[in-house]
């Protein structure tokens, strides 16, 4: 899963960075592309989610596994799936609702995906 | 790089850490901010089952739980499940969606092509299946999967030709064309007949409630199965 999360850590753009490189950032968006918006609710991560003790903040290093280890995954549960022909990557939707925004890259490509 | 920032018309808004510009989730709109007026590319994704994704794509990586929620996704399921089904409820508070021609918490797929907007309701696609329509002048597929709830949408044009569509069996796992009766598959690969491995070009069909579709969309068309199908 390396590609990734290491040109994620090897890239300065995750970090604050002063209004003056505003462009720069507006280029590489526009070329990469960039946001998944599904807009199935907030609101249920909103409600559901601050029952639980974890954090509705974005998650800025995803950690992936192969299929055959997601045995947290049942056949009908649902999630957002984003390939670009080469590599396939599924974000459940258990866990887009409960973190709001996971911060990725497909390739050379950053991408936000939002529940 | 994005954080919720709160809702507007009960629809997210995030805060980019780069230039604090608030983008807002439905249309990928900065609204406020350096970078007010930019727009984010929306890049194809599909709302599918993890048994139907693996299906598709063996190989697939999966993002994995933090530490401490595993144990916890059932029930986080279970909730979602029931936001899609529960469809009778209100609005949330702070929607400004005033367009009644569905329930607010109606879940629709949304297409935009050629500038036009048009949605079409999950209800609708489950008993339809398939459905041949034009929007922005454009002529397209969609397919509904009822037994993973998974829609995918496609221009319907190959080799220059238009073509009609036919589900094949029930379960929609194939179909066939009315000009040429190849046969193609729920994600638009020809697989059998005289247009065999050509593939349709995909259209993103964005899963929406209603009330945040309608807000973000005041213009957008409402298909219903009377039409031409």
């Amino acid at each position: 899963m390396g590609s990734a999360r290491t040109k994620k850590e090897n890239n300065p753009r995750r970090d604050n960075r002063p209004p003056a490189q505003a462009s720069q950032f507006i280029r590489f968006m526009g070329l990469a592309a960039a946001v998944l918006a599904v807009v199935i609710a907030p609101q249920w991560a909103a409600a559901g989610g601050r029952k639980l003790n974890l954090p509705y903040a974005t998650i800025v290093h995803p950690q992936f596994v192969s299929g055959s280890d997601a045995t947290f995954l049942s056949p009908p549960d649902l999630l957002i799936g984003v390939t670009d022909g080469k590599t396939a990557k599924a974000y459940p939707a258990a866990i887009l609702a409960q973190h709001g925004v996971v911060q990725d890259w497909m390739g050379s490509a950053p991408i936000a995906v939002t529940w | 790089m994005f954080d919720t920032a709160g809702l507007i018309g009960g629809n997210e808004v995030f805060a980019d850490r780069e230039t604090n510009s608030h983008w807002q989730q439905s249309t990928g709109e900065a609204i406020a901010g350096p970078l007010k007026g930019s727009k984010l590319a929306l890049y194809p994704f599909l709302l599918t089952t993890w048994g139907e994704w693996r299906k598709q794509h063996p190989d697939t990586l999966v993002l994995k739980p933090l530490p401490g929620y595993t144990e916890r996704l059932a029930a986080k399921n279970r909730l979602i499940d029931q936001g899609i089904v529960g469809i009778k409820g209100p609005a949330p508070k702070g929607a400004f969606g005033r367009d009644t021609r569905l329930r607010p918490r109606e879940t629709i797929g949304g297409l935009e092509v050629g500038g036009e907007a048009k949605a079409y309701p999950i209800y609708v696609l489950q008993r339809v299946r398939v459905v041949n329509d034009t929007v922005g002048g454009t002529s397209i597929l969609i397919v509904h999967q009822p037994a993973s709830n998974t829609t995918t949408a496609f221009v319907a044009k190959a080799e220059g030709k238009t073509l009609k569509f036919r589900a094949a069996d029930p379960k929609v796992d194939r179909l066939f064309d009315l000009e040429t009766h190849s046969t193609w598959t729920a994600y638009g690969v020809c697989i059998a007949g005289r247009m065999k491995g050509t593939r349709l070009k995909s259209l993103v069909l964005e899963p929406e409630f209603w009330f945040a579709w309608s807000e973000f969309h005041p213009k957008a068309l409402l298909y219903s199965s009377g039409t031409a199908h």
